[in-house]
């Protein structure tokens, strides 16, 4: 029964290419694959994973195909996970089948989808079916999906369905309505975008028996009164005139049953202690607006959310079971250590403001200055970030990209340490490319995070030798060079990349420090990792 | 254009609000309006529920589950029909250096992974059942503990566990006795587990409030006296018809016979680990 959809699809292209002589379909795909191989290294924490004791080798691999045909549209994807470490860093999840399928067809200004879907409502912030990867998160909505075109430039579209869970799928419903539009005049210099979106979630009777099983083992004190309903409205738009786009959206929610780690909970002998079901209504307010220059550029962005955990039932955690997705409020950083410390977005309650700077004083010289605070309701710090990147260019020869980052970030909070001070980091980052000749070029990133507090200091340095448009070669070494809580310990890495036209395989040596993420009062370790890493990405 | 356009948002926000009618809320059953008085009878077949806690000295919420464990654990909820176990496994139960033992053992290291690792401490298994909607055997959420363990508890019992140890206090023997009488015919592989808890072990634990030295866990899972995967029933288990094994374990002198517990279970022995009744006693009563 499993394989029907594969069965559905053979049979589909087969039908096709028997009917029509003068249109072709077209079948396109892509294929990714993971596969690790461990080593042991008990010095960084490597070890006491089943990966690490006796499997020593783990592999994750997607392989998608999409075919289209006289305006049908039909997509099948296998995944496979061989003792892999990406459900659960510590532990190792073997299964295989039919990840993903779908068929999408438009008939006049009726568009029709079924499968395993993937959409969102306005920035996704009370419905966002989505696919991530590295973190395992396969959030596709397993129903169907009405669009109609309203007129020329609106559309309203129903989705209802399930949402999966594996192989598998939570038992809650989802239902969601969207309508989106754009509105402007002739010539005029100003647009409308708004939109509005409603997502309903029920409560299959299992889930809600087994919540009125938890609340009836609490005090009267603490009892709720749950919904098998609970609703999500948002209101969003986008106002633009002339180089100004200003983005606004506000979600509401109905009350929802959320485990809150810190709402207080009277036990049976009269003492209390934290952690327990509260059903609470949620707000996210969200607001961005960009003004764009001639070699300037300006964005501004604010958000505020309050009980805004959104999720398939109130039993799954950390990154289990999310209907929406809150926008971060921190500038997404790449470099090594400028990225170490990434503030987990707090679903419960936060308010967030984030400004982002751009400009060019001269053709050849970039700056780039951005300012990141991140509170909790009660304006407790959580986050703040402030940085500076400048960039020059000379022509065809080499690329210098220099910059400093400040930052601040509540280890207590964001991974439930008591006691511990704020992580104060200074990072200054120099990045150098060097163009040997028309195909070869050089590059190196040498960074320093300078800090008291947590692991202690670190320097990064990388070199990069590319020949392309086929090889890339790169070695890299993370070393703790102030450490507080170990020995001296160097963390290196040995990457070899080749792309041919669509295809880019590596091989890497990898050796990487190991941290914790909490949420919702649950901690996750995210183990260092040790051993040589292959990749493969292709599309055809 | 914009005035139809508008039009179509109102209609939308009508229809929105067709899926907001009011519904029938479930009734919650008060549990604490009224003290659950019902006396264990030893001669009645009543269901208890097993919890498999993993826990560890450096993980920061487990205290708050211990407390929650100890709330369903008392009189006017579960009492003692709900039986719990504290495995210390896995990275959050590494000692501190002042720590005055380490807990972990390799039974415990064997059974985190033969119940699912999971992604975040604290964690139970209940009953080592998969509850629907469910991944794997682990649930992280304690706050959500009582509900798991509330649903179980309306399953009826089919089997009888009379378990009764005797100590001697010179030797450190102990012998442990285990009859299993079924209420019905049971041709299912099944496997008998016990093992041994020790509660008040005072050491440094890590709280929401910093490093404690002086805490006292309990219900730390000490070792299997079966197989760590439990041993195969061999008997026949029919309605109403007993059968009993004896077991026999010194204990160790660093244990306070005092403060330990025989923990005694039956579970399913294929691809299903459920438990279907557990039993416990004190070493000395």
């Amino acid at each position: 029964m499993r394989q029907l959809p594969l069965i559905f699809l053979i049979t589909f292209i087969y039908a096709t290419s028997l009917l029509g002589q003068d249109e072709k379909g077209t079948l396109s795909g892509s294929f990714q694959a993971n596969a690790n191989f461990f080593l042991r290294d008990s010095t960084i924490g490597a070890t006491n994973t089943p990966q690490y004791d006796h499997q020593l080798y783990g592999a994750d691999a997607w392989l998608n195909l999409n075919y289209n045909y006289s305006g049908f549209d039909v997509g099948l994807r296998f995944d496979l996970f061989n003792n892999s470490n990406l459900l659960n860093p510590q532990s190792s999840y073997t299964a295989e089948g039919i990840g993903r399928w779908y068929i999408k067809k438009k008939i006049d200004k009726f568009s029709l989808a079924g499968g395993y879907l993937y959409d969102q409502i306005g920035s996704g912030i009370i419905f966002r079916a989505y696919e991530e990867r590295p973190l395992l998160i396969d959030n596709a909505l397993y129903g169907v999906r009405l669009g109609y075109d309203l007129g020329e430039n609106w559309e309203i579209k129903a989705l209802t369905g399930r949402q999966k869970q594996l192989f598998d799928v939570f038992s809650p419903n989802l239902k969601a309505l969207n309508i989106d539009g754009y509105i402007s005049e002739d010539e005029a210099n100003w647009s409308l975008s708004p939109g509005i979106g409603l997502v309903n979630r029920t409560y299959d009777d299992a889930t809600m028996q087994r919540i009125v099983s938890t609340v009836s083992t609490f005090s009267v004190t603490d009892s709720i009164a749950p919904s098998f309903n609970t609703n999500a409205l948002t209101i969003y738009n986008t106002l633009t005139v002339g180089n100004v786009s200003w983005y606004a959206e506000a979600a509401w929610k109905t009350e929802d049953v959320l485990f809150n780690p810190f709402a207080t909970k009277t036990n049976r002998d009269g003492t209390t202690s934290l952690g327990r079901l509260v059903n609470e209504k949620g707000s996210v307010y969200y607001s961005s607006i960009s003004l764009a220059g001639k070699g300037f550029g300006l964005t501004l962005e604010g958000k505020r959310t309050e009980n805004f955990s959104f999720r398939t039932n109130p039993f799954v955690s950390l990154n289990r079971g999310m209907i929406n997705f809150l926008p971060p409020m921190a500038r997404f950083n790449t470099y090594r250590l400028t990225s170490r410390y990434t503030p987990a977005i707090q679903e419960l309650g936060e308010q967030a403001v984030k400004v982002d700077l751009k400009f060019r004083p001269k053709k050849n010289i970039g700056i780039e200055l951005n300012f990141s605070n991140i509170t909790d309701l009660e304006d407790n710090l959580l986050y703040r970030e402030a940085y500076s990147e400048i960039q020059i260019k000379k022509k065809r020869k080499w690329i210098l990209t220099g910059g400093l980052q400040f930052q601040q970030y509540n280890q207590a909070i964001f991974e439930t340490k008591p006691d511990v001070p704020l992580v104060k980091t200074f990072i200054p980052f120099v990045d150098f490319l060097y163009k040997i000749d028309r195909k070869k070029s050089v590059r190196f990133e040498l960074q320093y995070m300078n800090t008291e507090q947590d692991f202690g200091s670190w320097v990064f340095g990388l070199v990069e030798y590319a020949i392309a448009p086929k090889w890339t070669f790169t070695i890299s070494d993370m070393y703790n060079s102030d450490p507080k809580k170990t020995d001296k310990i160097h963390y290196p890495r040995i990457d070899l990349f080749y792309t041919i036209k669509s295809n880019r395989f590596s091989v890497s040596y990898v050796k990487q420090v190991e941290g914790v993420v909490c949420s919702g009062g649950i901690c996750r370790l995210e183990p260092a990792f040790s051993g040589f890493r292959f990749t493969a990405n292709s599309t055809f | 254009m914009i005035i139809r356009n508008i039009k179509y948002l109102v209609l939308l926000f009508f229809a929105c609000t067709l899926v907001t009618c009011t519904e029938n809320k479930p009734i919650i059953p008060c549990l604490s309006c009224e003290a659950n008085t019902t006396p264990i009878n030893p001669e009645t077949v009543i269901k208890k529920v097993l919890m498999e806690e993993f826990t560890g000295v450096r993980c920061v919420n487990c205290p708050q589950a211990k407390i929650e464990i100890e709330n369903l654990q008392s009189d006017n909820l579960f009492g003692e029909k709900f039986i719990a176990v504290s495995y210390h496994a896995g990275f959050f139960a590494r000692p501190y250096n002042n720590s005055k033992n380490d807990y972990r053992t390799d039974q415990g290291d064997v059974l985190i992974e033969f119940l699912d690792q999971p992604i975040g401490f604290p964690s139970g298994v209940i009953n080592r059942k998969l509850f629907s909607g469910e991944g794997d055997l682990q649930i992280e959420a304690f706050a959500t503990w009582g509900g798991f363990v509330g649903q179980e508890l309306e399953e009826t019992a089919i089997m009888f566990l009379d378990l009764e140890t005797t100590y001697n206090a010179s030797n450190r023997v102990l012998n442990v006795s285990v009859g299993i009488t079924p209420t019905q015919n049971i041709s299912d592989d099944l496997n008998l587990s016990i093992l041994i808890t020790e509660d008040d072990i005072v050491d440094v634990q890590l709280t929401p409030e910093g490093i404690v030295e002086a805490y006292a866990q309990t219900h730390v899972f000490r070792t299997m006296i079966t197989n760590t995967f439990g041993d195969p029933i061999t008997d026949v288990l029919v309605a109403n018809q007993s059968t009993s094994d004896i077991y026999s374990f010194t204990l160790p002198n660093e244990w306070v016979a005092e403060k330990c517990k025989v923990v005694a279970f039956v579970h399913h022995a294929t691809d299903s680990k459920e438990v279907l009744q557990v039993e416990e006693v004190a070493i000395i009563k």
